[in-house]
């Protein structure tokens, strides 16, 4: 697919790059990120639309980075809360998944223990944890 | 709202007016969103929003970024102006992820 608003673009092997430097631009990468993730894999348990990738990372990195809001410092634990979430979420639909919980359970302590998670990421990690469990 | 939706940021200064001047998309999904408690005033205003996105995204096929936050925020609070008969959560998201040029697997 082309790049329509020139957010991404392919390069080659290197696969797709940011390459717009807006700080908004990329707000609204990882937005889109966060909600793929939030309706397709905690909402609907459907295949996730947009996959974890570097170009999520980047988006995220550079906006954590350069970012002045106070939400901005948050995104990259934000990402990677949505990655393993993700990761749990495809591991517990494979084959064999319920040898999977043992890893499953430390990955979520892990995330639980991270800090500077805002009290709303805590929630959901311990509300998934839960479903998982019970499952 | 950046407090709930970090993803897209509007100053506390910016003025509805200012808003439709420039950010129009962004303003017509705020007002879907904030007439939860107003059936018909939220139909009306949803109406709007999806012929704005249908006529400028698909038909005029216009770029910007004010379509994309437009979207970001509809979608964030899309609970609120859920309806069986016109449900397009997933087509509205595809469409949001077309926008930033990532493929889709």
């Amino acid at each position: 697919m082309l790049p329509e608003l020139g957010l991404t673009s392919w390069d080659g092997k290197a696969g797709f790059r940011v390459t717009i430097q807006s700080i908004d631009a990329q707000r609204a990468l990882v937005g889109i990120y966060y909600l793929s993730c939030g309706i397709c894999v905690l909402g609907t348990s459907q295949p996730q639309m947009l996959p974890h990738g570097d170009c999520i990372i980047q988006a995220a990195a550079h906006v954590a980075r350069y970012g002045d809001q106070p939400g901005d410092k948050h995104m990259m634990s934000l990402v990677f809360v949505m990655s393993r979430i993700e990761k749990v979420r495809l591991s517990l639909s494979s084959k064999g998944s319920i040898h999977e919980w043992p890893r499953i359970q430390r990955e979520f302590d892990e995330l639980s223990a991270m800090p500077g998670l805002p009290p709303w990421v805590q929630t959901t990690l311990l509300y998934r944890y839960n479903a998982f469990r019970v499952r | 709202m950046s407090r709930l939706c970090p993803f897209v940021i509007i100053a506390d200064t910016t003025t509805a007016e200012a808003l439709l001047q420039h950010h129009p998309f962004i303003l017509s999904a705020i007002l879907v969103i904030t007439t939860a408690y107003e059936v018909p005033e939220q139909n009306a205003f949803d109406a709007v929003f999806r012929r704005m996105l249908a006529k400028t995204v698909i038909v005029e096929g216009k770029r910007s970024l004010d379509y994309l936050q437009g979207l970001l925020i509809y979608l964030s609070w899309h609970q609120t102006s859920f309806r069986h008969e016109n449900a397009q959560v997933f087509q509205l998201l595809h469409m949001a992820i077309g926008k930033t040029g990532l493929s889709i697997h």
